[in-house]
């Protein structure tokens, strides 16, 4: 058991350091938009309204992106449900392992507490120090929902017990929104051939992160339960599958893409 | 719990969790809409258009931070200065404003100032009623005190007019400040999302796209027809939006139109503005969903699309509360694959809705601003996600506590942050 606890604190830790890095790489980026100040009214030949159609008279033929995005579910896809198999073969010697755990004895209740207990602890040391930061308002929030499933866990200590769970329709749902997601994304960001193979490249990326998040929930599953269980399931869903797919995708339109239409600078009155 | 209970509260999960799917679902058909929908034809207006005589109304309270570049840009306008006039309203302040609008209204015949007396009622809606008691023009124009206008707006804004219909329109707010922080990067891209894709969608395909006070601009007829302004409101433009829609008219939205806005840079300005429009919002809500339905002047779709704009600042509180409940719920229906099913949906929506639901649109406008890179920052929604959530929440139960007690909610100035005077 101590094992999963290593396991899902090693994935939240690496999902934070991404974060962070995907910040580092991301603030620099000048992203104010230069708007229409001069020029005739009547008589201005591309309006703002018209961006969007020079854009997409640039844009790769339809049946290109859509072949891209038939080939970026495919991939997703295989990557997801094979990564997954694979780590499902895993799971069982991770858990009968006991290299970690080996001569320690901890209580199992002890050890169900580990991940909420932490969690909330971490919130409250936030809450406190970030009071000034834009991240309060979340630190917030996830501390408000960390301390009801205490306390629903608490008034009702049977709930701690785990029981077998289907996570198809948590598989299934994130699977689902994933692959919306990346073929808007195909869709709307692909303007020539090599970035179309780079989406097709990040549906392999997209694929392994969900199969490793939903091992994460898996094995999480086996610890804990209730509405602990679903915090825990949140916080992987949220930003451990489609946070870090996003990560995944920012960093690719940073350091690969260069955009038409640079930062000018900005009036100040 | 009763089996009673238990069902209610699995109905209230499950129609809630359909009426947040109506909303994503509607994120991604508008985005969708907007790259393969028809295209709206531009507002430009002619050289030999008759102009109307236009009023600009700039409400100033302790704005001395702010106030000068706004006035300077609208001394600079490209429109006859004989049609043309400025009222700044120096609402009650404490600091230099009176004195920076008083020297302009010394150089620049066309602009003049009302100074508010201390006893004057309070807040933004009532200070734009003295202005616009104090002009004859027909269009009024709405520029806040830290909005920095180009030459062309003017004409812009009053070009669609030419439509009687047209009760008001409304250009696309851009910030300057946008590489802040990290903040203000995500408003940037909500704007992007709101305005470049969201306002030209529904302007397009003849919805109603939202007056929002500023950068905008109204037909004094059509306010006086259909009861003139809003001074209670904490969002008066939302109210004016949909008594006008309503009334048969239409708000045009005019994408050329663009304006350049100071963000919040703080949570907690954000935090405090987020409040205030949830309050007033829906406010408009209780007051305007089931006569928007109503509104047979209006085609169907639109008046489907605006009742459901108008649960904007609800369906945070709704989703909040279905994660309540469906975190609560397993207990008493047991672990089953169904209330299972029903977690997952709500926890999905709970961070579809509040972190990614608004990237289909982002990502379009982005796309469509020429500007892929400003989208590098999505995975950050969260943070302003999660200030709007709890300012949204904090406002539905600020709004129905004044309900209950019937008091009035008290107007919240925004915080300026552009440099020292």
């Amino acid at each position: 058991m101590l094992n999963i606890v290593i396991v899902v604190l090693v994935y939240e830790c690496v999902t934070a350091l991404l974060f962070i890095l995907c910040w580092r790489v991301v603030r620099g980026v000048d992203t104010r938009l230069p708007i229409a100040q001069a020029g005739p009214v009547g008589g201005d030949p591309v309006s703002v309204q018209n961006r969007t159609v020079a854009e997409w008279r640039n844009a790769p033929q339809l049946p290109w992106q859509i072949l891209a995005i038939i080939l970026g579910c495919l991939v997703l896809g295989a990557v997801a449900l094979g990564a997954s198999g694979l780590l499902g073969k895993l799971r069982p010697a991770l858990l009968q392992a006991d290299t970690v755990a080996l001569n320690l004895e901890v209580d199992p209740i002890l050890l169900r507490l580990v991940l909420p207990v932490g969690h909330f602890l971490i919130l409250g040391f936030l809450f406190f120090r970030m009071r000034r930061s834009v991240l309060f308002p979340t630190v917030l929030v996830h501390l408000f929902l960390i301390i009801f499933c205490l306390l629903v866990t608490l008034l009702d200590p049977s709930r701690i017990e785990t029981v077998p769970l289907t996570l198809v329709p948590i598989f299934a749902t994130n699977f689902v929104l994933l692959i919306l997601t990346h073929c808007l994304l195909t869709l709307l960001f692909c303007r020539s051939a090599a970035e179309l193979a780079a989406a097709v490249a990040l549906s392999a990326i997209a694929g392994a992160i969900l199969a490793v998040g939903t091992t994460v929930i898996s094995l999480a599953s086996t610890l804990l339960a209730g509405p602990l269980f679903f915090f825990q399931l949140y916080l992987v869903s949220a930003f451990g599958i489609f946070g870090l797919y996003f990560c995944g995708a920012s960093m690719v339109l940073t350091l690969w893409i260069r955009d038409e239409r640079g930062a000018t600078p900005i009036p100040r009155g | 719990m009763t089996g009673a209970a238990i069902a209610l509260i699995v109905a209230w999960n499950v129609s809630t969790t359909l009426l947040a799917l109506v909303v994503l679902i509607r994120q991604v058909v508008v985005t969708l809409l907007f790259h393969f929908g028809p295209r709206g034809t531009t507002s430009e207006p002619a050289a030999d258009d008759p102009l109307p005589r236009v009023t600009v109304i700039v409400p100033a309270h302790n704005e001395e931070r702010v106030l000068h570049g706004c006035l300077d840009c609208l001394t600079r306008m490209d429109y006859p200065s004989d049609r043309y006039e400025v009222i700044v309203i120096n609402d009650r302040s404490r600091d230099g404003t009176g004195a920076i609008a008083d020297d302009f209204a010394a150089r620049h015949p066309f602009l003049r100032v009302i100074h508010r007396p201390d006893d004057a009622p309070p807040g933004k809606p009532a200070a734009l009623l003295d202005a616009i008691d104090s002009s004859t023009s027909e269009i009024l124009v709405f520029f806040d005190a830290d909005y920095l206008p180009p030459p062309q707006i003017i004409r812009r804004l009053v070009a669609p007019f030419r439509d009687p219909l047209v009760g008001a329109t409304m250009g696309r707010v851009v910030p300057y400040n946008a590489n802040a922080n990290m903040l203000t990067k995500m408003l940037d891209l909500e704007r992007r999302g709101g305005y470049v894709v969201d306002q030209e969608v529904r302007h397009r395909m003849g919805l109603l796209p939202q007056f929002g006070g500023t950068t905008g601009a109204v037909r004094r007829s059509a306010l006086e027809a259909v009861g003139g302004w809003n001074t209670i409101s904490l969002a008066e433009d939302t109210d004016l939006t949909y008594r006008l829609f309503i009334a048969g008219m239409r708000v045009a939205y005019v994408a050329g139109a663009e304006c350049y806005e100071e963000s919040p840079e703080t949570w907690q300005v954000r935090y405090r503005q987020v409040k205030r429009w949830a309050i007033g919002h829906n406010d408009c809500l209780l007051r305007y969903f089931i006569p928007t339905l109503r509104a047979t002047r209006q085609p169907l779709m639109a008046r489907l699309d605006a009742a459901l704009v108008l649960l904007v600042y609800t369906v945070p509180s709704l989703v909040l509360l279905n994660l309540i409940i469906a975190l609560s719920m397993p207990a008493q229906v047991g672990e089953t694959w169904a209330s299972l099913s029903i977690l997952t949906v709500s926890l999905t929506l709970f961070t579809g809705i509040g972190n990614f639901a608004p990237y289909y649109q982002i990502a379009a406008g982005c796309v469509s601003d020429q500007q892929r890179q400003a989208f590098a920052a999505v995975p950050f929604l969260f943070v302003s996600s999660f200030t709007s959530l709890l300012a949204c929440n904090v406002g539905v139960i600020q709004l129905l506590k004044d309900k209950i007690r019937g008091a009035t909610t008290q107007w919240d100035k925004t915080q300026r942050f552009r440099g020292a005077v």
